[in-house]
């Protein structure tokens, strides 16, 4: 089976200016998406994400290179019938309502007549965005318009999913949000590609990660393997006493291992904040 | 129906929503309804020519002068702005190709322009019905001949103003298109 996004030997170069100096924006990338799993593309502001993103999508043409997207030539119409897109801080037509918007991208994505009310329905539910859906979209909250733009995206149930920075600017209660329509997507079997700065977020969802810095691709692979260190060990202990402790070291170094720091867990500040703000959505 | 034309449709229809529901697409209606209905009360600057003409004249002469401030803003608006936001991104992404874009976003602005202007002409319409009126039954009491207007004659001038704001707004379409393409 192909897989979701196949790029080979891509390279894309901007011209810029009168004189057409030439900025290398992607250098001979390659890279290959798995189907049914969650990908993350990281890398710093200007690194060529962004832009590798627009190529797959057909919005940028390549300079040099090879895109294929589910056994398609890339900006294809069978493409992109089988893709879904939520560009980076997307700004809607503000005077239609949410429905409204997410019918008219069906109608475009090629939904049939016929289907159209059911999957328009479907895809506001998944975004948690039926309540919302009749109000013009100029009164929408910003995670709103990142829950309304996921239900655009995915309103002709596509294969495969883009989603270019889905949390920025977004509060940690609709980033979790968020980061529970993409789990829904993968429990569908489809293919969703991440590109965030929020690098715990991408950890929680993502299955594989591919890391880019000045156009390259510097690491790639799943993200268990990549962030492992198989030399150190983690144990979490409850109640320890000074003299269990003592016991415990003793007979770890009485079997070759070193303690090498003692800490006491901490739960993350994205953790305590959603567990004191629980409930209150953004509706 | 093909499914290019289908989509071009789509585009054009919720362009044409969009604009509607714009506040200055009602504010610039107002305007050119006063200029119009206020033709009638300045008629005596006529400067010689006929009266009817000289109603007709000024209403058209506001109806495009408006028109083309709506067609300037909304197109700038309504293409410019969706480029510089990236809403045109999400749409583009779908499998739809510039072409159809271009054109559905040129079919709904100038639908709004042909909604105005076929407003704006039925006031005219009733402006210059009325006034006729009033000449006829002057001219019956002085016995001369009265002075009339077509509505053929009107039927073309509207269709000549919605053809002559068809060609702002694809001058207006083609600089945004260019201007977009070489700031970015």
């Amino acid at each position: 089976m192909s897989p979701a996004i196949s790029v080979r030997h891509l390279t894309k170069d901007f011209r810029i200016g009168i004189r057409g100096l030439k900025l290398r924006a992607v250098d001979d990338l390659s890279l290959e998406v798995p189907r049914g799993q969650v990908f993350g593309l990281l890398g710093p502001n200007g690194c060529g994400k962004s832009t590798t993103l627009k190529i797959v999508l057909g919005l940028v043409a390549a300079t040099a290179g090879e895109i294929g997207i589910l056994g398609h030539p890339s900006a294809t119409s069978a493409a992109r019938r089988r893709t879904g897109f939520l560009p980076e801080a997307p700004y809607f037509h503000k005077f239609l309502t949410g429905r409204e918007l997410v019918r008219y991208c069906a109608q475009l994505s090629g939904v049939a007549s016929a289907d159209l009310d059911a999957a328009v329905e479907d895809a506001l539910g998944l975004a948690a965005m039926t309540e919302a859906a009749s109000r013009p979209i100029g009164t929408y909250s910003k995670g709103m318009l990142q829950r309304i733009g996921f239900a655009q995206a995915v309103v002709h149930d596509p294969e495969l999913v883009i989603l270019d920075e889905p949390t920025a600017g977004v509060d940690p209660v609709g980033s979790a949000a968020i980061g529970r329509m993409i789990h829904a997507m993968r429990a569908k079997g489809k293919t969703v590609v991440l590109c965030s700065h929020l690098l715990g977020q991408v950890e929680q969802v993502c299955d594989r990660v591919a890391i880019m810095d000045r156009g390259k691709l510097v690491l790639e692979g799943a993200v268990d393997d990549v962030l492992a260190r198989r030399d150190r060990h983690v144990m979490t202990i409850e109640a320890m006493t000074p003299a269990a402790r003592a016991a415990a070291e003793a007979a770890l170094e009485a079997h070759g291992a070193k303690v090498t720091s003692v800490t006491h867990p901490r739960r993350s500040l994205e953790d305590l904040f959603r567990e004191l703000v629980t409930g209150s959505r953004d509706a | 129906m093909n499914d290019s034309l289908r989509r071009t449709l789509w585009i054009s229809r919720v362009t044409f929503l969009e604009a509607v529901r714009q506040r200055f697409f009602a504010f610039l209606l107002l305007l050119g309804a006063a200029m119009v209905l206020s033709s009638v009360s300045l008629r005596v600057f006529d400067f010689g020519h006929g009266e009817l003409k000289f109603i007709a004249d000024f209403g058209f002469g506001g109806m495009f002068f408006f028109g083309s401030v709506l067609a300037v803003v909304m197109t700038a608006q309504l293409f410019f702005s969706e480029i510089d936001n990236k809403t045109a991104l999400t749409l583009l992404a779908k499998p739809l190709s510039r072409a159809e874009f271009l054109l559905g976003k040129f079919c709904g602005a100038w639908a709004v322009l042909g909604v105005f202007i076929v407003v704006l002409a039925g006031l005219q319409g009733i402006v210059l019905w009325a006034r006729e009126q009033e000449l006829i039954a002057l001219a019956e009491q002085s016995g001369k001949l009265p002075a009339t207007f077509s509505v053929g004659g009107l039927g073309q001038l509207i269709l000549m103003q919605w053809l002559r704001l068809g060609v702002v707004i694809a001058i207006v379409l083609a600089i945004s298109a260019l201007a977009r393409t070489y700031s970015a």
